[in-house]
């Protein structure tokens, strides 16, 4: 009941409430108060539905119950109403089946109609291509036989040229063997002329000779009977000549005595004035003895003065002196009066201070005087003694004053009586002047004699002297006769000897090969002529057939251009054909399909009427359980009424009361509706409003999408729609026109200029056919330029180049031998490229600029993709982004008074309207831009395909003519320059062919012909160079190649302990001296044998430039004990050693040694038998050649040289020395051995060693003699 | 007595000069000595200078004719670098005869030894020779040279 109230109230309360929510919808829209309103009455709702839901659980299961048998009825329904859908839909899919079958069927029939018309096509097709392979056929025949042609007359004319080469290799080798023939009978004839000559010369040699011989006899005869009038003449003369010769002789005595005459007078002359001089200097002397006697004199009277007045000095110093004595003793005796008072008054003193002191002095002044006359009186005493030594002096002055005196008397005695000894000297002197002019006069006139004497002397001297040439004269032409007769006769025998080679063999064999010369060149030519008719025959030949490969050339070119078109006939034809082909296929294949198709339709159908059945059998069931299920459903739908009378009322509350939340929620919803009603009209007005202007101004992407249609259009027939057309015209053009223009730019010969070749860099295609022009014109010029190369005389050329070489070469292989060091050096200065042979190329390059140029051509390329890339767009879709940005330029808001109001509406309004402007915008753009860009692009395509089509590729027939022709004009150009090149290429192959050939040939001859001169010239360098070299160094060698011994004893022996000297020469050839101490002498300490030296190495003097040196003691020694003195020496110069001396001598032992029997020293040695070890005794023998004494104490020891022969007794083996005790009646010591022979082989010549030494120990002989063996029993 | 001394001197003086044998000049000495020797013979003294020139140019001559004629024979090569050096040794001694007869006594002897050298190596090993050139030449060679050693050395042995 209060629920009842409750869902009342609350009803009441919503209605209530109704009215004042409805009178808020006017023309303004309210949402907020609404929404506080609705939250009210879902609080009061909630607890209404908490009620009604307690009952609508129980009324939920009785529902329950009744939808699940109501389920169960369903589905029974649904599983009979599926069946029969599923029963309507199989008699629909038969029905649609049939009706497909029957659209198939007539589709068949279409397409078999197409399929028959389309092999009618492809037959006519077939047709056409076997006659178009048939033509291909015929045209290939054609240019197989053309080229076969071609190829034959090129065939033939290689054959021709291999017989012109081979002609003019024939005439080649013709040439060089008549050359050579020419050069054998020009050699034979010339050499026979020579012959001839020396024969004749020698002829009239051997007359002159055998002249020579008769007259020789008359110059002997003439020369006897000179000789006998010469010697008549000289004995004459030869008495004249000793009679003046006596008389001079007596002349020369005769002034020989005469000068021995003036000679003695001239020394008693002499002597007479020496006595003179003699004397006067004696008297002289005695007068200068005087004058110094008188200065004596007075020099002793001048001392006694001075002793005098020295006298009466010391006399009147003495005096003083004792005065002075006198005067100190008074003093002396004053003072020591004085000193007793004082010392008397000290005694008594008291103050004896001043006593003592005056004391003192008084004692000092006593000792002064004491000393003073101590003084006086030492004084005294020495002028005493003065004074008397002053006496004595006195005394020995008077003493030698008397002397003095007494000499001067003597002097003056001697003086007179020296006087009168020079007064007799005076006279004999002037006797002696007297003889000796007298003397000198005779000599002169006897001189004067002898002059006389000798002239004639002379002159009979000179006719002996030119009667003594004569001699000499006559003597020499007596003895050169004498020899002259053998010489003659060796003269004769050798002119002889050079006539019979000449006569005998010479001539005949010359003779003999200038006939063979002769018939062989004549061979020769004839063949000369027959090769050279040959060849002109060939040449001719060659012309022809040049002619027809020229013609068979041009129709080969024909034959192939005709191949070529009918080959793209076929292709063409084939294409056309293939493309039928496959549509005919496709039909057929359609075909197939469809009835492959309508047999499977008609299995589906049958398929279908057997589910249908089964669909039927199954929906009666199902009908049968859909009753039952009604019952259930009955049943169950009657318990749910009941739960639902009970639970309906509290229901209808809660329902009411959701109701009115429920319409409350629904006013709001309507509110918020009407808000966002009312903002979506504005925003649709918005739209609206701006949906016209926008997409006007849109509008304006239609012009540029037309354009770029039309202009896609255009580009897009042009890349795409006509290229295959377009190529097919061009290339066909293209071939026509270059073929004829090849052809008659080839026979215009014409060549590229300049702009021509500017053109040709710059496109690669012309660069191509220029290349194959070039490579094809180049060939052909090959071969005719081969053949114009070879030349005559391309071939002198190089025959004389190759003579010049080969004279080089062989040059320079002379000189290569001496010169080498000089190529070596060059050689490296090259490879050291200082200097370079040829200074490099040095180029700098700005690699900067070569990236700028990659970058520029990458630009282009992209830009070309670009514009490639929207090219090939042709639907007229842009990219958003691609549109112009709006402009607004139709913008007109209306929003002003807009119903209902709500504050929003304005902003949201104007956001709107240009949002949607300028989406229309766009939209409007982009869909007219492609609406037109489409249009655009297909009408530009269709006009394009339509003027194309009605223009016939007039363009592309223009452009493959003008390519065609220049592509065959720089094909042609190619070819004319190949051509050229080619020719000029050929020329030099030819030619050098020849030059080679010719070179080959000269080389040969200029080395053969200059062999002999370069080596000559060679030799004569390579001796320039060693004289050169020798001027200017040392070359020291040893003049002789050994030592020479210089001995103290001339025995030529060397002997132990002697004392050795060698001695050698030493020749300088240098230009240079060898300084000294740059030569040396060096003993090989290894190689001594025999002797010691002093020295072994040895430092030589200077040796000058261009001298020989004899030294001697070059090296000294004594020789020691040995067999032999042996040593080697060298001489080193700067320590290189250029010469080597040797030396070698036996060390002579003076004893001779013999082996005999033992028992008869007569007898050689023997043996009994051989290899039987009976020994026989045999004896070694010694005799002294010198002293006997040498054999004393001397030991012997012995050895077979050769062991096989057998052995003896005793130091066999050992060697030892035995005493050689045993003597023979002759002084010859020996000593008995047994020898054993083992063999007889040896025997008769075997030999020995022998070694003696003596009692030194010392080796004296040490020798192999020989001692054969006989055997003997 | 002084007269008795010097006749006395004199007189020594005397026996001294005749003991002595009496001075003679270097020419008469000389002139001695060649009359004593008249016999020896001075070689080329017969022949003048040019002459032996003339002989020694032929011998040269026929040298250089001798080589050219068998310069392709190669058994020749070795004997014409040895007639080449025995050509040297003649110009040698043709140049040296402007100098004097008497100073070419070694280049003469050398001359001769080396023609000598010649002769046997060509008798050891040309004198058989099959060419005959080699043979004449050579025969012809030893004919100048046996003129050009009779002017030089008037037949004798140096």
């Amino acid at each position: 009941m209060f629920r009842l109230l409750a869902t009342v109230t609350l009803c009441s309360v919503l209605f209530g409430q109704s009215p004042s929510l409805a009178s808020l919808n006017d023309d303004s829209v309210d949402k907020e108060a609404y929404e506080q309103r609705l939250a009210a009455l879902s609080q009061q709702l909630s607890e209404a539905r908490k009620n009604a839901d307690e009952k609508a659980r129980s009324l939920l299961s009785r529902t329950n119950e009744k939808d699940q048998a109501k389920l169960d009825l369903d589905r029974i329904s649904s599983v009979t109403q599926i069946k029969k859908t599923s029963l309507g839909s199989l008699q629909n899919a038969n029905a649609s089946i049939a009706t497909e079958i029957a659209e198939n069927k007539k589709r068949i029939i279409a397409q078999e109609g197409a399929a028959t018309t389309l092999s009618a096509q492809i037959n006519s097709l077939v047709a056409k291509e076997k006659q178009a392979g048939e033509d291909q056929r015929s045209a290939a025949d054609d240019a197989d036989l053309a080229t076969k042609a071609v190829n034959t007359q090129n065939a033939n004319l290689a054959d021709i040229q291999k017989e012109i080469t081979d002609n003019q290799t024939q005439i080649s080798r013709n040439d060089t063997l008549i050359a050579e023939n020419e050069t054998q009978l020009a050699t034979s004839q010339s050499e026979l002329t020579d012959l001839e000559e020396q024969e004749r010369q020698l002829l009239a040699e051997k007359s002159d000779i055998q002249q020579q011989q008769k007259d020789l006899r008359n110059d002997m005869d003439d020369i006897d009977r000179a000789f006998r009038s010469l010697q008549k003449q000289i004995a004459d003369n030869d008495l004249i000549v000793q009679k003046a010769s006596d008389a001079l002789q007596m002349k020369d005595e005769s002034i020989a005595g005469i000068e021995r005459t003036l000679e003695e007078q001239k020394r008693k002359l002499a002597d007479a004035n020496d006595k003179l001089g003699k004397e006067t200097q004696k008297s002289a002397a005695i007068a200068k003895a005087i004058e110094e006697l008188r200065k004596k004199q007075s020099t002793e009277n001048t001392n006694l003065k001075a002793i005098d007045i020295e006298n009466e000095s010391l006399t009147e110093s003495i005096t003083q002196s004792n005065a002075e004595i006198a005067s100190i003793d008074s003093q002396l005796e004053n003072v020591k009066t004085q000193i007793a008072e004082v010392q008397s008054k000290l005694k008594d003193a008291t103050d004896k201070g001043p006593l003592e002191e005056r004391l003192m002095e008084l004692k000092a002044k006593q000792t002064e005087l004491a000393a003073s006359l101590k003084t006086q009186r030492d004084l005294l005493a020495k002028d005493k003694a003065a004074r008397t030594a002053l006496i004595g002096k006195k005394a020995e002055v008077k003493l030698r004053l008397v002397d003095i005196d007494n000499q001067a008397a003597q002097k003056a005695d001697e003086q007179t009586a020296i006087a009168q000894v020079i007064g007799a000297a005076a006279k004999e002197e002037q006797a002696a002047k007297v003889a000796l002019d007298a003397s000198s006069r005779s000599l002169d006139k006897a001189k004067t004699d002898l002059v006389a004497a000798k002239a004639e002397a002379e002159r009979l001297y000179s006719i002996q002297d030119k009667l003594d040439e004569r001699w000499q004269e006559l003597d020499g032409f007596q003895d050169l006769l004498a020899k002259k007769g053998p010489f003659l006769s060796t003269v004769l025998i050798s002119l002889n000897a050079s006539l019979r080679i000449v006569q005998d063999e010479a001539l005949p064999k010359v003779q003999s090969a200038e006939t063979t010369a002769k018939q062989l060149l004549a061979d020769l030519t004839a063949t000369h002529q027959q090769l050279l008719a040959e060849g002109r025959k060939l040449q001719r030949e060659k012309t022809d057939n040049t002619t027809s490969l020229a013609e068979y050339q041009r129709q080969s070119g024909l034959r192939a251009a005709e191949l070529k078109a009918a080959e793209r006939i076929v292709t063409e034809t084939r294409n056309s054909l293939l493309v039928a082909r496959q549509t005919l296929a496709g039909i057929n294949a359609e075909v197939a399909s469809l009835r492959t198709s309508i047999a499977d339709r008609d299995a589906l159908i049958a398929k279908n009427q057997i589910a249908i059945k089964v669909a039927i059998d199954e929906i009666s069931k199902l009908d049968g359980q859909i009753v039952a299920q009604t019952k259930v459903l009955n049943d169950a739908q009657l318990a749910e009424k009941w739960a639902r009378d009970i639970w309906e009322p509290l229901e209808q509350a809660a329902v009411a009361a959701a109701k009115a939340t429920d319409e409350a929620k629904t006013l709001l919803a309507s509110r918020i509706a009407a808000y966002q009603k009312a903002l979506a009209d504005v925003v649709q007005k918005a739209a609206k409003d701006a949906q016209g202007p926008g997409a006007t101004e849109g509008l304006s992407g239609g012009a540029p999408g037309s354009i770029a249609g039309a202009l896609a259009g255009e580009i897009s027939w042009k890349q795409e729609g006509s290229s295959q057309l377009r190529a097919a015209e061009f290339a066909k053009a293209f071939d026509v026109a270059r073929a004829q223009a090849v052809s008659a730019n080839v026979i215009a010969d014409i060549r590229e200029n300049s702009a021509q070749q500017a053109e040709r860099i710059a496109n690669v295609s012309l660069q191509a056919s220029f290349d194959a022009g070039i490579k094809r014109g180049k060939a052909d010029g090959m071969k005719s330029g081969i053949l114009l190369g070879d030349t005559a005389e391309a071939e002198k050329r190089g025959y004389d180049a190759g003579y010049a070489v080969g004279k080089r070469r062989v040059e320079s292989e002379m000189e290569q031998a001496l010169r080498k060091v000089n190529y070596q050096q060059r050689e490296a200065e090259i490879l050291k490229d200082d200097p370079p042979v040829i200074p490099p190329t040095r180029e700098k390059r700005d690699a900067t600029k070569e990236q700028a140029a990659y970058f520029g051509v990458s630009h282009l390329l992209r830009l070309f993709q670009v514009t490639e890339a929207v090219a090939a767009d042709g639907l007229g879709v842009i990219p958003a982004s691609q549109v112009p940005k709006v402009t607004y330029s139709g913008r007109k808001y209306l929003d002003s008074g807009l119903k209902p109001f709500h504050a929003d509406f304005a902003g949201v309004y104007r956001a709107a309207y240009d949002e949607a402007y300028s989406k229309a915008y766009t939209a409007s753009y982009l869909d007219s831009y492609r609406t037109q860009f489409v249009k655009a692009h297909g009408d530009a395509f269709a006009a394009a395909k339509a003027k194309s089509l009605q223009d016939g590729f007039a363009d592309e027939v223009k452009k493959g003519t003008e390519a065609g022709t220049k592509d065959g004009l720089f094909e042609a150009l190619g070819y004319n320059a190949g051509r050229d090149a080619g020719l000029i290429e050929g020329k030099k192959k030819g030619e050098l062919t020849a030059l080679e050939r010719g070179k080959s040939a000269g080389d040969a001859q200029g080395y053969k012909d200059n062999q002999e001169p370069a080596r000559l010239a060679a030799i004569a360098n390579g001796r320039a160079d060693c004289d050169s070299v020798y001027r200017n160094s040392v070359r020291l060698v040893a003049k002789t190649p050994n030592l020479s011994l210089v001995e103290e004893v001339a025995n030529k022996r060397i002997e132990l302990n002697e004392k050795l000297s060698w001695g050698g020469t030493l020749r300088n050839f240098g230009g240079t001296r060898a300084e000294k101490a740059t030569v040396t002498i060096q003993v090989d300490a290894a190689s001594i044998r025999g002797v010691k030296f002093d020295k072994n190495t040895i430092t030589l003097a200077a040796v000058e430039a261009n001298s020989e040196v004899e030294f001697s003691n070059l090296l000294t020694g004594v020789v020691t004990p040995d067999s032999q003195v042996a040593f080697k020496a060298g001489v080193f110069y700067d320590s290189k050693k250029v010469a080597e001396f040797a030396f070698t001598q036996e060390i002579y032992a003076p004893f001779l040694v013999s082996f005999s029997d033992y028992y008869y020293a007569t007898k050689s040695m023997r043996v009994g038998d051989v290899g039987r070890g009976n020994g026989y005794l045999n004896a070694v023998r010694v005799k002294s050649l010198g002293d006997a004494k040498l054999l004393d104490d001397l030991k012997v020891a012995i050895s077979l040289a050769d062991a096989s022969v057998g052995k003896t007794s005793w130091y066999q083996t050992t060697g030892e020395f035995v005493a050689l005790d045993e003597k023979a009646t002759d002084g010859t010591r020996f000593k008995g051995f047994f020898l054993n022979a083992a063999a007889s082989a040896g025997l008769a010549k075997n030999k020995i060693r022998v070694r003696l030494q003596n009692k030194l120990g010392q080796i004296v002989f040490d020798k192999i003699v020989d001692a054969p063996v006989e055997v003997r029993q | 007595m002084s007269k008795l001394w010097v006749m006395l001197a004199v007189t020594l003086s005397c026996i001294v000069v005749d003991a002595e044998p009496p001075a003679r000049s270097g020419r008469d000495g000389g002139r001695e000595a060649n009359r004593g020797d008249r016999r020896t013979h001075r070689p080329g003294s017969h022949f003048k200078q040019a002459e032996i020139e003339s002989l020694i140019s032929k011998l040269c001559k026929e040298i250089a004719i001798y080589r050219t004629s068998c310069a392709g024979i190669a058994e020749f090569s070795s004997f014409s670098r040895d007639l080449q050096n025995f050509g040297s040794t003649l110009s040698g001694l043709k140049s040296g005869l402007g100098r004097g007869f008497e100073s070419c006594g070694p280049d003469l002897r050398r001359a001769i030894r080396e023609y000598e050298i010649l002769d046997q190596t060509f008798q050891s090993s040309l004198s058989t020779h099959k060419n005959y050139k080699v043979r004449l030449g050579w025969s012809k060679i030893k004919t100048a040279y046996l003129r050009f050693n009779f002017a030089a050395t008037g037949g004798r042995s140096l």
